[in-house]
């Protein structure tokens, strides 16, 4: 392969995630010095958060591979729908009704086996997400509608809907929010970490040297297999290679018989699964049942995903890393003292701008050399 | 149902309807010329908050001593705040003529950290702000508002004259149909562009600053989900300044019917109504819906 | 009294190709002139130089006595210059008088004084005899009366010289009446019309003169009333052109594809048949209805009514994958749209709608070997260069692109191939490459169908030719006794010299 035609393309797909997050950077610093502080100061106020005994840092890794796992989740989701040329900006829907599948699963199911009833809450967690998808594929395939308003109005019903039936026959009766009956103790997904005395009611744990009460649980794993699945999937299978040629170009697909609508509506609803799984975090690893305020909370992390595939350039291992640096930066936000944590929530929008910028500016350079050959 | 159409019901209505007007119709002017505005959620939040916290910061005695002139600044900030921030939408998406989706989620994102952010070093806590000083109450009996709520009712003949009446308007649906026609015959579709996008901007501001002066407060995220609602009102209207503040009152009735309903229906139905409508309607089974036709197309020259 | 439209020397060079080369062309105030060609024969690259669109890169442009000296539209207008596109360039939401006021509205204060608008444009349409309501909106109106608008909103913007890019392509018969009538209008109220077009009838009809272009240069000027359309159609193809294509007699044997009284959008009752082994050639304008009957022929548009039988297969409802089953190969005509996935690599192009293959499949997986060792063999075979498979298709020239289309369309071992515009924008050098790999394909038994708007090409590679007017066969001839004035004729629509 000829590295000089290579470099061109390469850098402009690493160099403007890079760029925007280094302008993200100055940004940040700029608005401490606005704020008449000192940015250095802030950053090692930070640190010394971070690495205050007696746990030091690895409570640290541990909350920052929390808070990756699901941007992981929906960076994927949102990539898979781009990569066939599509934006699905429902994510926070599609993790919704995941979420209420979950801990419906887990709850109803409890006289199944562990080995059963835990493949069997994700498999329904990913169908009712990819339901919530495959309407607007649908919708999109065969009705021409605009996939991204859309999922917008479908990420409005499912919050009404989850709270409708979380409110409704399914409710816990001793909860006292929107909140189905806790799932069986058997369905819940191991912490990674070590409880000091493990007690009775604490989830069940792998025991790496990180503390029990940090959430990140197997579900990381899960996340990282579907990366790599997702990976084998658009470049290794031949449904990814019709998905990724409709993504490019589907004139020329519907020309060589491939079925647009077909592709349209299974993206959707990939997408949708995907982001749908987010449920064995959620509910099997963290809050061990569905509970519609903590699932709105945690659903609304769907449009960091769109932040995190953008800044991963849609590549799944793109979107590993930017998990893990979105992670770091929502923990970051926690350490923060001196200045409110929201800074991170600018930093992040400011991120998402500066990479579309960038792959646009790096677009039109790149045009520009390549023209007069 | 004769509780459905009491006094109550229909005061709220209108009180409720009023921001969404003024966010459907920055949405139809933005959208009319071209420029997709999913921001309208983040702008009204960033001019909510602003105009509380200019009204707090001209009341140095607090609410009860502020001058009667302090709430009508914090309008006036309100405006010019979101102004600045739909421009910088205009920038991203007329300018760079990078992605305008992911611009106004970008936007709706910053809009959340940021008044959260500025919310803490004003008032020391990023959920809430003080009680600040409100507009004066207009109307009688009922139906007693505040004159952005007015306002809002005012501007659905204003913007409509806008469009269909003034050579301005007939540019901006010109450029937000076919740009490259209107180029030939010497107008500027990114300068018309720009001027839907800031218009557009103000009109969202004010509706954010009704939305604040409603409760005399800033509260985090305290748009909930209502930019979207224009949008859908927006679309539900056929991208028509009429039709979308017909949606909004629909949609606002629906949202305090559901108070007098809640007996019979769950009030999550009536909450989705503006939704599932939109999407009947997208899907073409009510109605048809047609967006300009370069909706969400950059206009570059040389490409 | 100086010419309207003075245009001497004028050169005007692209990357690849000399659009014009030393023209002279000149039109008399008053007069209705026509430019004529064939394609590409530099018509619209002459007109956008005289409308400001390009720069000349040599040459004197004079309007009115006064030479050009800054080349753009804004200047080209102030010159008195108006020109109607063959897209036009209306806002089909706006109304008549919206639209041909459009950037020098009438106005009262802020408003758009629309009651001053429809009259002024009433006024003009009355003037000139192009009648159109006011008050209609664009999108109601037909392409005949969307004409009349763009002709008034030339005229408001006081234009004396108009420019009109084949006007009558898109019209029907009785349209092209109403346009005839206006344009005499126009004449005799002093204005000067440039009429392009290639098709001779009309020249005859409206024109005073006409200057014919061949390949970027001026062949002549001449009264049209005293010249015969077959001297007109000499003039345009010029003398046999030096393409030569060696192949033997063709040997065909039973009809591969019947096509039977087909019509669908723009095609009007087709009927056709390709024998297995010959190459049969549709020669004809651009936008004669060659588009649709493509698509209709490779399953992306559905016949409204009539046969499209392939291999004794009806497939006139058919979509893409029943035509591939039933033996087709397709060379496409736009081949970044229909034919390549751009930024997909060689090799993957090269599996394009063979994917699903047992050799490229298995268990729903990609066989990458089978698909790269494929691509190395038919990368040599066909000479394509850069001979690297991971090579993105874009970024190939246009003769390796056309390459990669055919190396892949010819490992489906067709039956029926479609081939259109096969050598447009493609070297010399794989020009010949191109025709020698089609004519192969014709003497292994497979039954072709070319389109091509040059005519050159269709005489050398054709056994038999059908020419194609107004979404109609008009005519068959075998390719030994045809000669290009007669096909020029019957392309330009007019009757077969017998």
């Amino acid at each position: 392969m000829n590295l000089k035609s290579l470099w061109p393309s390469l850098l402009s797909r690493v160099l403007p995630p890079v760029l925007a997050v280094a302008c993200a950077v100055v940004l940040g610093m700029l608005i401490v010095l606005a704020l008449r502080l000192n940015p250095f100061a802030v950053a090692s106020e930070v640190f010394t958060t971070a690495s205050m005994p007696p746990v030091g840092l690895r409570d640290d890794v541990g909350y920052v591979l929390a808070y990756a796992t699901p941007l992981i989740f929906s960076g994927l989701a949102v990539a898979v729908a781009f990569r066939a040329g599509l934006f699905n900006i429902g994510g926070m829907g599609q993790i919704m009704i995941g979420s209420l599948c979950c801990g419906l699963v887990g709850w109803k199911l409890a006289a199944l086996p562990m080995l059963l009833l835990i493949p069997a809450a994700i498999a329904v967690a990913a169908a009712g997400g990819a339901l919530w998808g495959a309407i607007a594929g649908a919708l999109k395939a065969w009705r021409g509608s605009h996939e991204v308003i859309i999922t917008i109005m479908l990420n409005f019903v499912a919050v009404a809907l989850t709270d409708w039936l979380a409110n409704g026959p399914w409710k816990d009766p001793h909860g006292m929010a929107a909140q189905l009956p806790a799932i069986a103790p058997h369905a819940r997904l191991a912490r990674l970490g070590t409880y000091p005395v493990a007690a009775e009611g604490t989830p069940p744990s792998l025991g790496l040297p990180i503390p029990g009460y940090v959430p990140v649980n197997l579900a990381l794993p899960i996340a990282l297999l579907l990366a790599a699945a997702v990976w084998v999937w658009l470049w290794r299978t031949t449904a990814g290679y019709e998905h990724r040629a409709v993504g490019h170009n589907p004139e020329a697909s519907r020309a060589a018989g491939i079925s647009v609508k077909r592709v349209t509506l299974r993206a959707m609803a990939l997408s949708g699964a995907l982001a749908g799984i987010s449920a064995s975090d959620l509910v099997l690893g963290y809050k061990h049942t569905f509970r519609q305020d903590d699932a709105m909370g945690y659903a609304g992390q769907a449009f960091v995903g769109i932040a995190v595939s953008l800044m991963g350039q849609n590549h799944p291992v793109g979107i590993v890393f930017a998990a893990l640096l979105f992670g770091a930066l929502q923990h970051t936000g926690v350490l923060l003292k001196t200045i409110p944590k929201d800074l991170i929530l600018i930093l992040q929008a400011a991120v998402i701008l500066f990479v579309i910028c960038g792959n646009e500016i790096f677009r039109r350079l790149l045009a520009r050399r390549v023209r007069p050959a | 149902m004769s509780a459905l159409f009491t006094l109550e019901t229909a005061a709220g209505t209108l009180n409720a309807a009023a921001p969404l007007i003024l966010a459907a119709l920055a949405g139809v002017v933005c959208e009319r010329s071209g420029v997709v505005n999913i921001a309208l959620e983040g702008i009204m939040l960033c001019a909510a908050f602003t105009g509380v916290a200019v009204t707090h910061a001209l009341s140095p005695a607090g609410a009860a001593h502020a001058s009667a002139w302090a709430p009508w600044a914090g309008v006036a900030a309100a405006a010019a705040a979101a102004v600045a921030v739909a421009l910088l939408h205009g920038v991203v998406s007329i300018h760079v003529r990078a992605n305008q989706i992911i611009s106004g989620v970008a936007i709706n994102i910053l809009a959340v950290g940021l008044t959260q952010f500025l919310c803490y070093l004003v008032f020391k806590s990023s959920s809430n702000s003080a009680v600040v000083a409100s507009l004066p109450r207009w109307g009688a009996g009922a139906f007693r508002y505040s004159p952005l709520v007015w306002f809002a009712f005012a501007a659905i003949p204003l913007v409509h004259l806008l469009l269909y009446r003034t050579v301005f308007g007939l540019r901006l649906r010109a450029v937000g149909e076919h740009p490259t026609a209107a180029d030939t015959l010497g107008i500027r579709p990114v300068r018309v562009r720009y001027a839907a996008v800031a218009l557009s901007g103000a009109l969202a501001g004010l509706g954010g600053a009704a939305l604040a002066s409603d409760v005399s407060q800033f509260v985090q995220n305290m748009t909930a989900g209502r930019g979207y609602i224009a949008l859908a009102a927006m679309i539900f209207g056929k991208w028509t300044p009429c039709g979308a503040a017909a949606a909004c009152f629909l949609f606002a009735f629906a949202d305090n019917a559901q108070i007098a309903l809640q007996e019979k229906i769950p009030p999550q139905f009536a909450q989705s109504i503006p939704y599932l409508l939109t999407i009947l309607v997208l899907a073409g089974f009510v109605g048809k819906a047609r967006a300009p036709e370069a909706l969400g197309k950059p206009y570059a020259k040389t490409d | 009294m100086p010419s309207a439209v003075e245009m001497i020397g004028i050169e005007k060079r692209f990357p690849r190709v000399v659009a014009n080369h030393d023209v002279n062309f000149s039109v008399e105030e008053g007069e209705i002139h026509a430019l004529v060609g064939e394609n590409g024969a530099g018509k619209s690259t002459l007109m956008k130089v005289l409308y400001g669109l390009y720069a000349p890169d040599g040459g004197t442009v004079r309007v009115f006595g006064k030479e050009m000296r800054e080349f753009s539209p804004a200047a080209a207008i102030a010159a008195g210059i108006g020109m109607v596109h063959q897209h036009f360039m209306l806002v089909p939401t706006l109304t008549v008088a919206e639209n041909v006021m459009l950037g020098m509205e009438p106005r009262r204060g802020p408003f758009f004084a629309r009651g001053r608008a429809e009259t002024e444009v009433g006024a003009l349409s009355e003037k000139y005899g192009l009648r159109v309501d006011p008050g209609a909106r664009i999108e109601e109106l037909s392409v005949g009366l969307e004409q009349r608008v763009e002709i008034l909103k030339v005229l408001a913007r006081g234009a004396r010289i108009l420019i009109l890019d084949e006007p009558t392509a898109v019209l029907t018969p009785q349209e092209v009446e109403d346009l005839y009538a206006t344009l005499r209008s126009l004449k005799a109220q002093g204005k000067t019309v440039i009429f392009i077009t290639h098709k001779l009838k009309e020249v005859r009809a409206i024109t005073d003169r006409l200057t014919v272009l061949r390949r970027g240069a001026t062949v002549g000027t001449v009264a049209s009333a005293e010249t015969s359309q077959e001297q007109i159609a000499e003039m345009m193809v010029g003398r046999p052109v030096s393409l030569r294509v060696e192949k033997t007699a063709a040997m065909p044997t039973a009809p591969v594809l019947e096509v039977r009284h087909l019509c669908a959008e723009k095609l009007n009752d087709v009927t056709l048949e390709v024998r297995a082994g010959e190459i049969l050639g549709i020669a004809g304008v651009e936008g004669n209805g060659q588009s649709e009957l493509l698509e209709c022929l490779s399953g992306l548009r559905e016949a409204e009514s009539g046969e499209v039988v392939l291999g004794g297969e009806d497939l006139s409802a058919a979509g893409p994958p029943a035509w591939f089953r039933a033996g087709l190969a397709v060379i496409p005509e736009d081949r970044l749209k229909r034919g390549l996935v751009g930024d997909y690599s060689v090799a993957d192009n090269l599996v394009l709608g063979r994917h699903r293959l047992p050799r490229y499949t298995s268990t729903g997986f990609v066989r990458a070997g089978a698909r790269d060792a494929d691509a190395e063999e038919l990368i040599r075979r066909f000479d394509v260069r850069p001979p690297e498979k991971s090579v993105e298709a874009r970024s190939l020239s246009g003769g390796n692109q056309q390459k990669v289309i055919i190396a892949r369309e010819l490992s489906r071992v067709p039956r029926f191939l479609l081939a259109a515009h096969p050598t447009r924008g493609v070297d010399i050098g794989a020009i010949e490459f191109i025709h020698k790999a089609i004519v192969a394909e014709r003497d292994r038994g497979v039954g072709v169908l070319l389109v091509s708007a040059e005519l050159s090409e269709v005489m050398a590679l054709s056994d038999r030719i059908a020419v194609m007017y107004g979404g109609r066969i008009v005519g068959v001839v075998s390719a030994a006794s045809a000669d290009e004035k007669s096909l020029g004729l019957l392309m330009a629509g007019g009757k077969a010299a017998s």
